[in-house]
């Protein structure tokens, strides 16, 4: 270990010098550092022959150029690019266990109880449901009806999955000579971070920046027998026996999203509502995802809140709730599972020895992800006001490295930023909702198309399309820039993200129409939506290939 | 000294491995055969034999170090090769280590690198 760390700086040595040398013979670059910068209104050859001691001097000062809080997506991309650029990084990163017991390895949130294990679950429901489809096409099925889905079997394999995702990672940052502290790192002063290893030792490094990338988890209700019996999605996609009859608590993305694949693996689940769905979604959109999952068995309890849960002999879950008329009612369930939103994870970060400031849920305030200390940086779930997406903090991570040590100067536009929610019938969205463009451009300043559309492959099998829906929001004026796009439908994600780039172009409804689509798909009807919504015309198509 | 064992081919492979107790922390390599020369035909192997060797020096004595000779090149060669097909060992280059039981693996290049061979043999997370 301490060879290893020998052996680091001398190697950091010789680049910041030859850096340092570049700067002073009167390359391009430049640097961001005050010193630096005084360095180069000295005279330059007596400054040449003073670079290896400068560097040694610079390099001595703090044991990283970049000290990484949380080995999640944003925290690896940034540290990665960090290093490809010459920095020396090292990642703190620790799990503590869920409520429940439940741990994992490294990666974040979106590899291990996140993203990943979801899709994969997702994907798994929607085999099940292609099964049945398959006997309507023809396959030869004996007893669909007794298909069912072994739990054990499928959390092996995603679990699987994930642990080879983590083990990649570990050796990805190895050989990426990223230093991985696999410990639960606090700051000690604004450049030393220290942290409690395995062996109870504390490991203490200093660092001239420091990226907080902690990312969040699950809240709990303050109700009795939630912290004992209830689960959340640090627990779901690992739980060791099937999860039974299951109370998803929150319709958030996460909610909707568990309680469509329990209920597409043959659970019965019920998803309680305290106010909205999805809120900062399309409404209307909304709508059509809910009526879908609906459809296809998933229970909703609206304007609901959990008042109590407590264990029966049996080992079922009783659980009294506050219904809307404010009456109190129970129902038994096997699981409960809260998705009530997630906090940010800064709490044990000690940032007041740091001096960096948080607002409401711990999360940082960040001007193109700095802090009020400006070498404490933070991307990912923990910003303030930020898309709580992986792609958003593996893009911002990554530009932030740049700008910290290859000069540049891109920052990070968190605007029009695509993403889906993978519901039975996905949403996808990207830019405004219809709501949003009504507040900032006024109702008569915009134009919204919308459509039902009929997805061939739903004929055969006779599957339910009257949830299958787009719209598009533009302006209403000239060319019609478009502002927002909303699809529900099969395969939601892959049809909006060619579209989030065509937004990222400024594309108009004008362009739109004039595209061609491919056919047969479903992501073809954006080329063909034409009714407005004001026209008033009915949005529902007459016959499948008009 | 960590124990050592040697297989030959498929068939011997799966008798050895379904009669193993996998508590024991075993690490399986996959390396083309030896030729008559001694050497294996796959010069990737042979070039990351000594590094790999040399991890194993330093492991522990309850480790179990199982050498697997998969077969000559053009069985290797052949994409319907059961040690590619085979879920457990789905092996797509030689040499490949694995920690038996685990998803951690080390395949080609990394071979040739101590500290990864290092981390196979001593990571506990």
């Amino acid at each position: 270990m301490n060879t290893g760390i020998a052996s680091y700086t001398i190697m950091l040595s010789l680049r910041e010098a030859t850096k340092l040398a570049r700067l002073i013979v009167g390359s391009a670059a430049t640097s961001p550092s005050i010193a630096h910068r005084n360095l180069l209104t000295m005279n330059k050859s007596w400054l040449f022959g003073q670079v290896m001691c400068a560097a040694y001097f610079s390099s001595h000062q703090y044991e990283y150029d970049l000290v990484v809080l949380g080995g999640g997506s944003g925290g690896l991309a940034a540290a990665k690019q960090a290093t490809e650029l010459g920095a020396k990084v090292a990642v703190f990163d620790y799990v503590t266990p869920s409520p429940q017991g439940t741990k994992w390895g490294l990666g974040g949130t979106c590899v291990n109880v996140g993203c990943i294990p979801k899709k994969l679950m997702h994907q798994a429901a929607l085999l099940g449901e292609a099964v049945h489809e398959a006997a309507a096409f023809g396959w030869q099925i004996p007893e669909p009806k007794k298909i069912k889905i072994d739990w054990e079997a499928m959390t092996q394999g995603v679990q699987n999955h994930i642990k080879s995702v983590n083990w990649v990672t570990r050796v990805e940052l190895r050989t990426k000579h990223v230093q991985y502290i696999n410990a639960l790192g606090y700051f000690k002063d604004p450049h030393t971070i220290a942290g409690l290893m395995k062996n109870g030792q504390e490991q203490v490094v200093t660092a001239k920046n420091v990226l907080i990338a902690v990312g969040g988890r699950p809240n709990y209700p303050d109700i009795p027998g939630a912290l004992e019996y209830g689960i959340t999605s640090d627990d779901l996609f690992s739980l060791s026996k099937a999860p039974g009859k299951t109370l998803v608590v929150g319709a958030g993305y996460i909610g909707l999203e568990c309680a469509g694949f329990l209920n597409g693996l043959g659970y019965n689940a019920t998803v309680m509502v305290r106010s909205i769905v999805l809120r900062g979604f399309d409404q209307d959109m909304v709508k059509i995802v809910v009526d879908e999952m609906v459809n296809q068995g998933v229970n909703f309890i609206h304007e609901a809140k959990p008042k109590s849960i407590t264990k029966n002999e049996d080992g079922s879950l009783l659980v009294h709730y506050v219904d809307k008329d404010g009456q109190i009612q129970k129902d038994v369930y096997d699981t409960v599972l809260f998705a009530i939103g997630r906090y940010a994870l800064t709490k044990d970060l000690k940032l007041e020895n740091a001096g960096v400031e948080t607002v409401k849920d711990g999360k940082i305030d960040a001007n193109n992800e700095q802090s009020n200390v400006p070498h404490i940086y933070a991307v990912g779930d923990v910003l303030h006001k930020r898309p709580e997406l992986t792609p958003v903090a593996i893009h911002a991570g990554k530009l932030l490295a740049k700008r910290l040590f290859d000069n540049a100067t891109e920052t990070m536009d968190y605007t029009n930023v695509a993403t889906t929610v993978f519901t039975p019938l996905e949403y996808g969205c990207v830019g405004l909702s219809e709501e949003q463009a009504v507040q900032h451009h006024g109702e008569d300043n915009i134009e919204v198309y919308h459509t039902y559309y009929k997805p061939t492959e739903f004929f055969i099998p006779q599957k339910d399309n009257s949830n299958c829906y787009l719209k598009v929001v533009c302006e209403r004026a000239g060319d019609q820039k478009v502002l927002g796009m909303h699809f529900v439908g099969p395969h939601a994600g892959e049809v909006i993200q060619g579209f989030a780039a065509a937004m990222k172009c400024n594309m108009t409804f004008k362009q739109l129409k004039s595209t061609v689509g491919i056919h047969p798909t479903v992501a073809e009807e954006f080329t063909r939506v034409q009714i407005s919504k004001r026209s008033g015309v009915d949005p529902r198509p007459q016959s499948c290939c008009s | 000294m960590v124990v050592r064992h040697y297989i030959e081919g498929y068939e011997n492979f799966l008798e050895f491995i379904e009669n193993w107790d996998s508590n024991k922390p075993t690490f399986v390599l996959f390396t083309g055969s030896k030729l008559e020369s001694g050497e294996s035909w796959c010069p990737d192997c042979v070039v990351a034999k000594p590094h790999i060797e040399r991890g194993f020096d330093a492991a522990p004595d309850n480790f179990h170090y199982v050498v697997v000779e998969v077969g000559n090149r053009s069985f290797w060669k052949d994409p319907k090769c059961p040690f590619r097909s085979n879920p457990k060992t789905q092996l797509k280059v030689l040499p490949t280590l694995v920690r038996w039981g685990t998803q951690k693996r080390l395949e080609g290049d990394h071979l040739l690198n101590p500290s990864l061979i290092s981390l196979l043999l001593n990571d506990e997370d």
